[in-house]
């Protein structure tokens, strides 16, 4: 409890402090839609702060394709609006915040981008960690007799999850045919879950929001809609084109398009659930953090009341998103082992 | 719409980068660590059948011993008193052994006491006889020192023995 008070005072001090400074440096108000969008969405380079108007951030590579062939350079090229070889980031416009070019017409195209932005390299610190992680654990079986030994280590620190996930969730949903499928619905788990946790550490290789950004969540609700499709037997797609319904739900074919519907809307659902409960955690911390620097104009003392409010609610909503990083990866995970199994009637059978 | 709107790059990463996730750890991690907890879930799982039995195996093998002591014990018991009989058997057998050889020792004993005591009779009745003849013999060189006396006797016994073979 000591401990807890002590935190939240040097807390409380830095943000105090922070947002002194943020009183300096953001002239006639705070930009809340700025601060927002600076926060969660995707960036060519990594912000790190800002101290007395000269911001420090990691420039990150650009890679382009664009009209006169592919273009590398490092995103700090490009900063407060300049130009580097005819690619430059409007300021507002439908483009805003992005890479363009300007085609023969003067019209502002987009080149190929695939930049390594902020979330890719958070992506990529994350793939790493979480391949070191999990074969340090396999290592750990590979070289130790697990009949005769208890886990040490990072085996005994992933062993009870994985063992969760593999026997409550991917089992149990499943069916007789998990081994197939098990790896990959581990690997959704812990990918989802490693960068729900990056994303709520606020300094460097964190805070990005990678699982709060739709292209993330979109390419994992791929994933699983892959290996639902692509392994369903034919009694998955019989239920889905010729189901066991009345002649006339089939002959006007509400059956089939509602299924086929069906089809679709469970990886949409498993997308935008994802994609909507880590986004609004991430808005609803920062938007906590910000009470501080609205309330910086306002007079010291009801700054200082509502940075106490902001730093304990702050904590709260921290440890919420904890929570929520562990629930919506295990949903997801056994969402996406319900819609395997439902593709492998012969479950039902042995029900 | 910014948020809603997913980015191409962030989309060719992603499927890089979990394709290569998800080859690395479905080739060399998770099927190897969820192979090792089946196993070893099955061990438990025939280690705890295999203690069950092995219980059972004990309460069974504890009542056969308690039931091998027993007959033991009232085998001991027999045993024992077969022993005792026949200890009592031979102790008695002995006696009665003994008591007859003594028996007959004795009389044995007092046959040769009777033999003894005749023999002693005879010989005193010869010694008797040795003596009286050597008695008689001297009483009757004695009397037999004259010349008369001994004709005298000598007559005497013809006379006899004329007398006996007449």
């Amino acid at each position: 409890m000591k401990r807890f008070i002590l935190i939240s005072a040097i807390l409380l001090l830095a943000c105090t402090s922070a947002s002194a400074s943020g009183k300096e440096s953001v002239e006639g108000g705070f930009d809340m839609q700025e601060y927002l969008f600076g926060h969660v969405l995707d960036s060519y380079q990594w912000h790190i702060t800002s101290w007395r108007g000269h911001h420090l951030s990691i420039p990150l590579p650009v890679i382009l394709f664009g009209q006169e062939g592919p273009a590398v350079f490092l995103s700090d090229k490009l900063e407060d609006g300049s130009s580097y070889k005819g690619f430059f980031i409007p300021e507002d416009g439908p483009n805003k915040g992005k890479i363009v070019e300007l085609d023969s017409s003067g019209n502002q195209v987009r080149p190929i981008d695939i930049s390594i932005t902020k979330n890719v390299l958070s992506l990529m610190f994350s793939a790493v960690l979480l391949v070191w992680l999990i074969l340090a654990c396999s290592r750990w079986y590979r070289r130790h007799d697990v009949l005769h030994e208890a886990p040490t280590g990072i085996a005994a620190l992933l062993e009870p999850i994985i063992n969760m996930i593999n026997e409550d969730v991917i089992k149990d949903s499943v069916g007789p045919q998990h081994e197939r499928f098990s790896p990959y619905l581990l690997t959704a788990f812990f990918f989802i879950l490693i960068n729900n946790l990056m994303g709520i550490i606020p300094i460097f290789p964190g805070g990005a929001n990678v699982t709060g950004n739709i292209a993330v969540t979109l390419c994992m609700a791929i994933f699983t809609f892959i290996s639902v499709n692509l392994f369903g037997d034919r009694h998955y797609y019989k239920e889905i084109f010729w189901p066991d319904v009345p002649m006339f739900l089939k002959a006007i074919p509400i059956m089939p398009v509602i299924e086929i519907v069906g089809m679709f809307t469970k990886p949409i659902s498993l997308m935008v659930r994802l994609f909507a409960n880590i986004f609004a955690g991430h808005v609803l911390i920062l938007s906590v953090v910000a009470l501080i620097f609205i309330t910086a104009s306002m007079g010291p003392v009801l700054n200082g009341s509502m940075t106490l409010v902001s730093v304990l609610f702050g904590i709260f909503m921290d440890c919420l998103e904890l929570l929520v990083a562990f629930i919506q990866a295990y949903v997801f995970t056994m969402l996406s082992s319900v819609y395997i199994g439902m593709a492998h009637p012969k479950r039902k059978l042995t029900q | 719409m910014e948020i809603l709107t997913p980015s191409f790059g962030l989309i060719f990463w992603m499927v890089l980068i979990f394709g290569t996730v998800f080859f690395l750890l479905a080739k060399f991690g998770f099927p190897t660590i969820t192979k090792m907890m089946e196993k070893r879930s099955e061990h438990i799982a025939r280690s705890l059948r295999d203690a069950e039995e092995a219980k059972k195996l004990l309460v069974q093998m504890d009542k056969k011993y308690q039931q091998m002591m027993q007959e033991a014990r009232k085998e001991q018991g027999e045993l024992l008193d077969q022993a005792r009989k026949a200890a009592q058997q031979m102790i008695d057998d002995a006696k009665g052994q003994a008591s007859t050889e003594a028996a007959a020792i004795i009389t044995r004993a007092r046959e040769e006491i009777e033999q003894e005591k005749k023999e002693a009779v005879a010989e005193i009745r010869n010694s008797a006889v040795n003596l009286s003849i050597a008695l008689s013999e001297k009483i009757l060189r004695e009397k037999l020192s004259s010349d008369a006396a001994q004709n005298s006797l000598i007559q005497k016994m013809l006379n006899e023995l004329g007398d006996y073979s007449n």
